[in-house]
Order: structure tokens, then C-alpha cells, then sequence
């Protein structure tokens, strides 16, 4: 696969992945007997994954709200998400 | 205390009573009778001193945590308190209603036990007829209430050869993920292990079969696979590391740091009935015993990968070692790596027995 994101996708997670935010250890991705530690950038991304926004709106989102380039978003993001997409955790 | 991180998972073992008859089966070969099972109000309290404590992720298994009739009860007490659910499960036990109430009780995954690709040696493996027709079943089920489903095989002699088959196979049930994990030797699979070991050449070709097949699959369904261990050169990072990341209760509510624990002499294990979860975690000598690396000796002990293995399965280096405190066997720097060998030269491609059925 690897096929990178369309910009009209709409990333959601599906059930039995989700986002917590846990007073100990910050974000955490709870996923089928996996936890994956989210940093900052990587919650920020993934709170936007509800099915109710494309991938080129989520960018341009996280690029208003931070101020960043758009195209190094795109990659950043779009890497994680692709991840995520590849082993089921993230439907489209 | 604060230097221990808490648990982020913890195994509910509710029950060891279980249809199947499993040879590969890790539970211990004395099991524990219905009448010695914690209750319900006691999970309860487990379960939220557990939250209390860090606890993000409940396995309900067994045995079969179907022969359980509180399950649902369980579950929904999970949600309330946010922990995430998943129900490690054969199938055999569920039904159909079950399933609808166990989703809106707020399970958030399934992992189904599949023993083949195919009727005949799935139900020939698991010692019940109609078993393999029913995971089917099931696992239709699951996917229709919403539910995200794992496959989960364990892969030994019998089964080695169905790498594509299985895989197939979870794909049409539905599952999103499968995983492939060879056979490990404690309890009952211990026992089985002549019958169970494979020849290098077999696991050679399943391995590169699953690594290949996990390429191809990407975005279908996500291929896991668990490496086995008597063939490989280090040992696994057993449990995560001893008291570092996850527990395990047993149907009578010892706390113990690994499914296996209970084969190694000495120890000291606290009950849930005596102790707080935290109190147990912190505290109980068990938990202690091989936290951290200052109870290693050498080789481990001035070896760069001892925060990565931990120095292996102290319930394998019991097991063949004869020592708890040794370096797995397994791993090509111990001493005890010629029993290692000498096991898999005297059993693979032994006779053809019988297994001795989890019963
Ligand atoms: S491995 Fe088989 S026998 Fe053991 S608990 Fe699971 S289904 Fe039952
Ligand atoms: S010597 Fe110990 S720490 Fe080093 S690889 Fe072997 S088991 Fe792991």
C-alpha cells in the first residue's frame, strides 16, 4: 500500500480506537491491545479525525492554528494517518 | 514508590473453565474450580482500584470468559469507569444476544481464538466438534454490532503450514487485525510442547511467509505476528519487562506478574482478597522479585540489550534453566542455550502422539 492520503478523505477513528487524555502519561491512542503514546502535534492531528472534516481541511486547521507551512503539515500528518490507515486503526 | 510507573494493562483472568481442550493452552495444568472464582462485587473493586491506579486497557480472559454470567455486568463496569474493554474469547459460549448486550454494554474489542484454516484440524485442535462453525458465527456477530475484531492463532506444528489460509480466513470474518503467535511453552502447552514444536525449516518458511503477506495486506487487515522463541537468537521482552507494564489476576484473584509466574518457587504472590491493587503493584515481593535490572546476573548483567529484553522469561529460564534469576535460555548469550537445542533436536518432527487435552 502506502498510498498517500487523498485530500478529500475524511479520517475518522473507528470504534475501539480512541484518544484519552490520561493525568499520568498526557495523550494516549487506545487501540485494539496496543497504546500508542501521542505526542503534542500527533494529538492535535488525531482529535480532528471525527468523519467530520476532509484531510486538506484538517490541514489547513492545523495550519491556521499554528501558523505552519502548509505542505510540511501535509507530509507530517499525512504520515501518521497513512500509518494508522495501514493497520486498520483509521477509517476513510 | 513514584519510580514505578503504573500498569497500563491488566489480564482479568475470570475463570479457567473452558470448553475448548487446547493443547498450546498457557493456563496452568492444575486449574481453578468455579467454587474458588472471585464474584462479581470483587471484580467490581478490582476494576476500579485498577482505574485508580493507571490501568487503561482490561483483557477479559480465561478460560473461556464466556462461562462467565456476569461478563456483561463486567463490561458495562469498565465503561463507566473508562477503562477499555477487550474480550479474549474462543467463541464457544457466546451467543448471538450476548454479543448485541456485551457492544451496548460499551465493549470496545474482541479477539476471537481461531485453531485452523479449516474446520477439520481447527476442531481437531481444539478438542470440539462444531467449534470452528460457531467462531464463524460469532464473529459475524461481532462485525455486525460494530465491533473491531482480532484473529488470534497460535501457530505450531499442526497449523504452521496455513500461514495464507488463516489470514484468508480472518479477512472474510471480517477481522481488521490478525495475529500470528507461535507457540509459547507454559501450562498445558508445556506438556504438549513434543507434539507442538515445529522444525526450523517450517517456522522459517511461516515466518517469511506472515513478514510477506503483512506487506501485501496493508490496509486490508494488519498482520501481528510473535516471533518463536526457541528459534530466535534473543528472547522476548517478556510481559513488557517484569512489573513494568501490565498484571495479571487470577479466577481466584492472585495478582501475578506474568500468566506463569506460579511455576517459579519462592515467590510471594498477594491476593486482591488481602491487598489493594496499588498496595500489590508497589509493593507484594512477587512484583518486586525481578523488577528492573538489579537481580540480573551475568550475562545479562553487563549486557547493552538489558533494557530491551529485560533479560527474557524468568518463567523459561525456570523452565529450563531450572533458575528463575538465569538469562532465558533462549537468548544465544546463556549458558543454558544447549537445552534449548537439544529440545527442539529431540522433538521436532517427533512421533505423532497424542495431545494432552486442556481439560
Ligand atoms: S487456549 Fe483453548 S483451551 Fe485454553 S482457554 Fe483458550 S480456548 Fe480454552
Ligand atoms: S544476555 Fe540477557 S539482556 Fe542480553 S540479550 Fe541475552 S537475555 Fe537479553
Amino acid at each position: 500500500m502506502k498510498m498517500p492520503l487523498a485530500p478529500d478523505a475524511r479520517p475518522r477513528l473507528p470504534r475501539g480506537v480512541r484518544l484519552r487524555q490520561d493525568p499520568r502519561r498526557g495523550w494516549l491512542l487506545l487501540a485494539p491491545e496496543t497504546v500508542f503514546e501521542a505526542n503534542g502535534s500527533a494529538a492535535e492531528i488525531l482529535k480532528l479525525c471525527d468523519g467530520g472534516l476532509t484531510f486538506a481541511e484538517m490541514v489547513d486547521v492545523l495550519a491556521t492554528r499554528h501558523g505552519g507551512d502548509r505542505a510540511r503539515i501535509t507530509g507530517e500528518a499525512g504520515g501518521l494517518l497513512t500509518a494508522l490507515r495501514d493497520r486498520r486503526l483509521l477509517d476513510l | 514508590m513514584s519510580d514505578i510507573a503504573p500498569p497500563l494493562g491488566l489480564l482479568a483472568e475470570l475463570t479457567h473453565r473452558c470448553p475448548l481442550g487446547c493443547p498450546y493452552c498457557s493456563n496452568p495444568q492444575s486449574l481453578t474450580p468455579k467454587a474458588a472464582e472471585l464474584d462479581t462485587q470483587a471484580w467490581c473493586r478490582v476494576l476500579s482500584e485498577a482505574a485508580d491506579l493507571g490501568v487503561v486497557h482490561i483483557h477479559l480472559s480465561g478460560g473461556e470468559p464466556a462461562a462467565r454470567s456476569d461478563l456483561v455486568t463486567l463490561v458495562a463496569h469498565c465503561t463507566r469507569l473508562g477503562l477499555y474493554s477487550n474480550l479474549i474469547t474462543s467463541a464457544v459460549g457466546l451467543t448471538v444476544a450476548r454479543v448485541s448486550q456485551l457492544s451496548e454494554a460499551g465493549l470496545e474489542h474482541v479477539q476471537l481464538s481461531v485453531q485452523a484454516a479449516d474446520a477439520v484440524r481447527a476442531d481437531a485442535i481444539a478438542g470440539y466438534d462444531g467449534a470452528f462453525a460457531r467462531k464463524r458465527e460469532i464473529a459475524a456477530h461481532v462485525v455486525a454490532a460494530g465491533l473491531p475484531l482480532t484473529v488470534n492463532v497460535v501457530l505450531h506444528r499442526a497449523n504452521l503450514d496455513q500461514v495464507e489460509g488463516l489470514i484468508t480466513l480472518a479477512v472474510e470474518m471480517g477481522a481488521r487485525r490478525v495475529e500470528l503467535a507461535h507457540a509459547q511453552y507454559y501450562g498445558w502447552a508445556l506438556l504438549n510442547r513434543p507434539l507442538l514444536q515445529a522444525d526450523a525449516g517450517a517456522a522459517r518458511d511461516a515466518i517469511a511467509a506472515a513478514e510477506a503477506l503483512r506487506e501485501r495486506f496493508a490496509g486490508i487487515i494488519a498482520v501481528d505476528h510473535v516471533l518463536p522463541d526457541y528459534h530466535a537468537t534473543y528472547p522476548k521482552a517478556c510481559m513488557g519487562g517484569w512489573g513494568r507494564r501490565t498484571l495479571n489476576i487470577t479466577p481466584s484473584g492472585k495478582a501475578l506478574p506474568c500468566h506463569a509466574a506460579e511455576t517459579l518457587p519462592g515467590l510471594e504472590f498477594w491476593s486482591v482478597a488481602d491487598h489493594s491493587l496499588s498496595d500489590i503493584w508497589h509493593h507484594s515481593p512477587a512484583f518486586n522479585a525481578f523488577r528492573g535490572t538489579s537481580w540480573m546476573e551475568e550475562p545479562c548483567r553487563s549486557c547493552p540489550r538489558q533494557e530491551v529484553d529485560f533479560g527474557g522469561c524468568r518463567c523459561q529460564a525456570m523452565a529450563i534453566a531450572g533458575r528463575p534469576q538465569a538469562t532465558d535460555p533462549v537468548c544465544r548469550y546463556s549458558p543454558d542455550r544447549p537445552k534449548v537445542d537439544q529440545a527442539l533436536a529431540r522433538e521436532v518432527g517427533g512421533d505423532s502422539g497424542e495431545y494432552h487435552f486442556r481439560r
